[in-house]
C-alpha cells in the first residue's frame, strides 16, 4: 500500500477519477436510452467513489495523517448506488410497460 | 329576687329555640313535633309564672327597680349584650305570653289534625320561633335585640299566615298567599320608621356620652337626666317613629289593612297573633319606650291615632260577617284603646287591658277556631244553634264576648273602665276639649263593641233557618277535649282575672287606696306618670256598663230569634219594630251608602292597591320612556346606525382592498409566475443533465473564484 502510494502520485488517480466523470456526463446528456442513462450515472459515482478512496489513501493536500472514514463512505456509497439502480431499472421496467419503449423522448406529459 | 330565678331567666326566650331543631329533626316521629314545642313552652311557663310570683311576693322592691341579667357581651363600646331585663313590665308580658302560647299550642293539636302540611313540621316549628321571638321581645334588656326579636316576629306572621299557601282563592290577591305578603309588607313599613327612630335615638346618646346606649334602664336614666334638654323636637321626632313602628305592628290607622286579611292563616295564628304576640308588641314598645314620649307633643299624635282607630275599626266590625273578621277588626279596635290610654298618660290602664283583652281575644280565637273546626264556615250567617249543638265552645264564647264589651264582673270591664278613667283625668288635668272627645270616642266605642260581638254571638245562638241550606245538612259536633279543655281554662281565666280586679277594687276602696300591692302600682312603678288616674269611679263604671249593657240589648232586639211565646208578647213587638226601623235605615239612600262604605273598609285597602297599582303604573311608564328614548332611540338605535356604518366600510375594505387589491392579485401574480416556470420543464432529460452539469460547474467557478479572491 505504502509502495502503491509512492508510485503512482494522486493526480494520476484524481485524473482517471475526471475521465470516468467525464464520460459518464457525457454519456448522460447525449444517449437518450434510459438504461444507459442510468449506466452513466453509475460511473458518474464510481468517479466519485475513486476520489473518496484517492483522498482517504493519500491524505487530504495540506498532508494531515490519513485515515480510512473515505474508504468507509465509499462502502455505503456503492450500497446507496446498488439500490438506487434497482430503483431506476424498476421505474424504467414500469414505463416500458406502460409506454412500450424505454426512449425517454417520447416520455414529456408533464412539459410545460 | 331568687338568684335562682334570675339565672334560669334567659332560658325563657331561649328554650323555644331550642326545640327548633329538635322538632325539625324529630318530625316524623312526634306526629309533627308538638311534644317539643309545647315542652319548651311548658319549661318557659314554669320559669316565668315563678318570676311573676316571685317579683309581686318576694323581691318586691328589686323588681320595681329592673333586674338585669347579661348572658352574653358582644363589644364594650358601645356596650353590646345579650340578655334579660327583669321587672314589672317584662314579668307580666313574659307570664301573659307564655300561659297563652301554652294553651293555644295544647288547642293546635286538635285544631290542626286534619290539616294538611300538619306532620312536616312546619306549623310548630312556626309557632315556636313565633313564641321565643315575643318572649326574647318581652325580656330584652337593649333595644338591639327588642329590634331583633321584632323583625323576627314579622318572619313569623309571614310565614304562618301564608300556612296555607296552596289554597285556591275565587279573586286572584286575597288568598293566603297574598295576605302574608300584604302583612309583611305593611308593617314593614312601621319598621322602617323605628329602625330610624332606633338609630337617632343611639347617635343622640352616643354623641351624648351615655355609656350603655342601647340600654332601657341607662337610656331613660339619660332622658331623665336631661340628655334632651334644649332639643325637645329631636325627641319628638324619636318618638313618633318609634311610634310609627308600633302602629305598624299593632294595626293602627292607616296600617291597619294588613290583620284582618291576616285571618287566612289557621284561626290557632290568628288567636296566636291577636291575644300573645305580633300586635301586643306594639303597645309593648310605647309601654318599654314610653320614657321617650313623656313630656313630648308626640304622645297628643298617639292619643289621637288611638281614639280614631278605636271608633273606625269598630264601625267595619259592625257590617263583617265573617267570625273571624269581626273579631279582627274588634282587636284593632281594641288595641287603639290601649294606644289611646297610653297617649293620655294611663301606661298602667293600656297595660292593664293589654293583659285582659289577651286572655278574652285569646279565648274568643279559639272558640271561633272551635265553631269553624265543627261547622266548616266563617259567615256568621250560616251558622245556626250554636248553644245546642256545642255548649261548652258556646258558654265560654259568651263568656269571652261579655269580657270584650266590658260587662261587669268579667276582666274587660275593670280594664276598659281603667282607660275611660284615664282619658278623663287627662281632660281634667290639663282641661283641653281634644281629651274629652277622645273620651266620648272611647265611649261610643265601647257601645259599638257591644253590639258588634253580641250580633254574632246572637246570630250563631238563634236558630232561623239559613237561606240556601237544608236543615240537617251538617252535623256539627262538640270540639274534643284537647280543643275544649283549653277554652274552659280561659273562660275561668276572664272570671278570675275580673274578680280579682273586683276584690283590688274593693280592697282599694275600703281600705287602703295606695296600695302598692295593686296590679296598676306595680305597673306605675316602671314608668313614670304624671297624673294617677287609676282611683275607682263609680259613675264611670255605670256609665260605661250602661254604654256597652245598651249596645248589647241592641244586637238582641235585632239579631236574636224570636221565640214562639215572645211573638204576642212586649218582646216579640219591640224586636219587631226595631227590626223594621233596622231594616228601614239600613235600605234608606244613606244607609246603603254607609253600608258600601263599610263592607269595602272605608277604601283604604283599595286606596293602598291604587297607590300601589298607580306607583307601578308611574314607574313602569317611567322605564318604558326610558327605555324607549334613551336605550332604544338613544343608544340601541344609533349604535345599530354606527354598527351598519362600519360594516359597510368593512364591507368595502374587504371588497376593494382586500379581494381585488391582495387576494385576486397575488393570484394572478402565482399564476403568472408558474407559467414562467412551467416554460423551464421541455420535457427532454438531456437538457436537465445539461442543467445540472451546468449548474455544477458555475458552483465549482463560484467557489474557485472565492477560494482565490474572496479568501474562504
Amino acid at each position: 500500500m505504502t509502495d502503491f502510494v509512492a508510485n503512482i502520485p494522486l493526480i494520476y488517480v484524481l485524473l482517471l477519477s475526471l475521465v470516468l466523470f467525464v464520460i459518464g456526463a457525457f454519456g448522460l446528456m447525449t444517449k437518450k436510452n434510459g438504461v444507459r442513462m442510468l449506466m452513466c450515472v453509475e460511473i458518474i459515482l464510481t468517479a466519485a467513489n475513486i476520489n473518496f478512496v484517492a483522498f482517504s489513501t493519500y491524505g487530504p493536500l495540506n498532508g494531515a495523517v490519513a485515515t480510512s472514514l473515505g474508504q468507509v463512505f465509499t462502502l455505503f456509497s456503492i450500497v446507496i448506488a446498488a439500490a438506487e439502480a434497482s430503483i431506476g431499472l424498476a421505474i424504467l421496467l414500469v414505463l416500458y410497460k406502460h409506454y412500450k419503449t424505454i426512449s425517454i423522448d417520447t416520455i414529456s406529459e408533464l412539459r410545460g | 329576687m331568687d338568684p335562682l330565678l334570675v339565672l334560669l331567666s334567659p332560658l325563657i326566650p331561649i328554650l323555644p329555640f331550642l326545640a327548633l331543631p329538635l322538632i325539625l329533626l324529630f318530625r316524623k316521629r312526634t306526629n309533627g313535633g308538638a311534644v317539643f314545642s309545647i315542652g319548651a313552652n311548658f319549661i318557659s311557663w314554669l320559669i316565668a309564672t315563678a318570676l311573676l310570683i316571685d317579683g309581686i311576693f318576694g323581691g318586691f322592691d328589686e323588681v320595681i327597680e329592673g333586674v338585669e341579667r347579661v348572658v352574653y357581651t358582644f363589644m364594650e363600646n358601645p356596650k353590646i349584650e345579650f340578655g334579660v331585663l327583669i321587672d314589672p313590665l317584662s314579668v307580666i308580658m313574659a307570664f301573659i305570653v307564655s300561659t297563652l302560647a301554652l294553651l293555644i299550642q295544647i288547642y293546635s293539636i286538635g285544631y290542626m289534625k286534619d290539616e294538611p302540611g300538619k306532620h312536616s313540621g312546619r306549623y310548630f316549628a312556626e309557632i315556636t320561633i313565633f313564641v321565643g321571638a315575643m318572649l326574647g321581645l318581652a325580656l330584652s334588656l337593649n333595644f338591639l335585640f327588642l329590634f331583633v326579636f321584632w323583625e323576627l316576629m314579622g318572619l313569623c306572621s309571614y310565614l304562618l299566615i301564608g300556612f296555607f299557601m296552596d289554597k285556591e282563592t275565587e279573586k286572584p290577591g286575597t288568598g293566603p298567599a297574598s295576605a302574608a305578603k300584604k302583612a309583611f309588607l305593611i308593617t314593614k313599613v312601621g319598621d322602617v320608621l323605628l329602625f330610624g327612630g332606633f338609630v337617632l335615638l343611639m347617635l343622640e346618646f352616643i354623641s351624648a356620652g351615655v355609656p350603655d346606649p342601647l340600654n332601657f334602664v341607662s337610656g331613660k336614666e339619660a332622658v331623665a337626666g336631661g340628655v334632651f334638654a334644649g332639643k325637645e323636637n329631636l325627641q319628638t321626632l324619636i318618638a313618633l317613629l318609634i311610634f310609627g313602628g308600633a302602629v305598624g305592628k299593632s294595626a293602627q290607622f292607616p296600617l291597619h289593612v294588613w290583620l284582618p286579611d291576616a285571618m287566612e292563616g289557621p284561626t290557632t295564628v290568628s288567636a296566636l297573633i291577636h291575644s300573645a304576640t305580633m300586635v301586643k308588641a306594639g303597645v309593648f314598645l310605647l309601654a318599654r319606650c314610653f320614657w321617650i314620649f313623656e313630656g313630648t307633643n308626640a304622645l297628643l299624635f298617639v292619643s289621637v291615632i288611638g281614639g280614631f282607630t278605636a271608633v273606625f275599626a269598630a264601625t267595619m266590625a259592625l257590617v263583617a260577617t265573617d267570625i273571624k273578621k269581626i273579631l279582627a277588626y274588634s282587636t284593632i279596635s281594641q288595641l287603639a284603646y290601649m294606644i289611646l290610654a297610653i297617649g293620655v298618660g294611663g301606661v298602667a290602664s293600656g297595660l292593664f287591658h293589654l293583659l285582659s283583652h289577651s286572655i278574652f281575644k285569646c279565648l274568643l280565637f279559639l272558640g271561633a277556631g272551635s265553631i269553624i273546626h265543627s261547622y266548616h264556615t266563617q259567615e256568621i250567617t250560616e251558622i245556626r244553634g250554636l248553644h245546642k249543638k256545642m255548649p261548652i265552645t258556646a258558654i265560654t264564647f259568651v263568656i269571652g264576648a261579655l269580657g270584650l264589651s266590658g260587662i261587669f264582673p268579667f276582666n274587660g270591664f275593670f280594664s276598659k273602665d281603667a282607660i275611660f278613667a284615664s282619658a278623663l283625668a287627662r281632660y281634667n288635668y290639663i282641661l283641653d276639649p281634644l281629651y274629652l272627645l277622645l273620651f266620648v270616642i272611647a265611649v261610643v266605642t265601647a257601645f259599638m263593641t257591644g253590639f258588634y260581638i253580641f250580633r254574632a254571638v246572637f246570630m250563631i245562638f238563634s236558630n232561623e233557618p239559613v237561606e240556601g241550606h237544608l236543615e240537617g245538612e251538617h252535623h256539627p259536633h262538640e270540639s274534643p277535649g284537647v280543643m275544649t279543655y283549653p277554652l274552659m281554662i280561659l273562660g275561668s281565666l276572664v272570671v278570675l282575672m275580673g274578680l280579682g280586679s273586683l276584690v283590688g277594687m274593693i280592697v282599694n276602696i275600703g281600705f287602703n287606696p295606695a296600695s302598692e300591692t295593686n296590679l296598676h302600682h306595680w305597673l306605675e312603678g316602671l314608668v313614670i306618670v304624671s297624673h294617677d288616674a287609676l282611683d275607682p269611679n263609680i259613675v264611670l263604671m255605670l256609665v260605661s256598663l250602661i254604654v256597652a249593657g245598651s249596645g248589647i240589648l241592641l244586637a238582641y232586639l235585632i239579631y236574636s230569634g224570636i221565640s214562639e211565646s215572645q211573638k204576642s208578647g212586649f218582646v216579640g213587638k219591640i224586636k219587631l219594630s226595631t227590626r223594621s226601623f233596622k231594616t228601614t235605615m239600613v235600605t234608606s239612600f244613606v244607609g246603603t251608602k254607609i253600608d258600601y262604605v263599610l263592607v269595602n273598609r272605608y277604601g283604604i285597602d283599595a286606596l293602598y292597591r291604587n297607590i300601589g297599582l298607580g306607583l307601578n303604573y308611574i314607574v313602569g311608564e317611567i322605564l318604558y320612556r326610558v327605555d324607549k328614548r334613551v336605550l332604544d332611540d338613544l343608544i340601541v338605535h344609533n349604535v345599530a346606525k354606527a354598527s351598519l356604518m362600519f360594516a359597510g366600510a368593512n364591507d368595502s375594505f374587504d371588497r376593494k382592498i382586500i379581494d381585488e387589491f391582495i387576494i385576486d392579485k397575488t393570484g394572478r401574480g402565482f399564476l403568472r409566475l408558474g407559467e414562467l416556470f412551467g416554460r423551464l420543464q421541455s420535457g427532454i432529460t438531456q437538457n436537465y443533465a445539461m442543467g445540472m452539469f451546468f449548474g455544477l460547474v458555475l458552483f465549482i467557478v463560484i467557489w474557485l473564484f472565492g477560494y482565490f479572491y474572496g479568501g474562504f
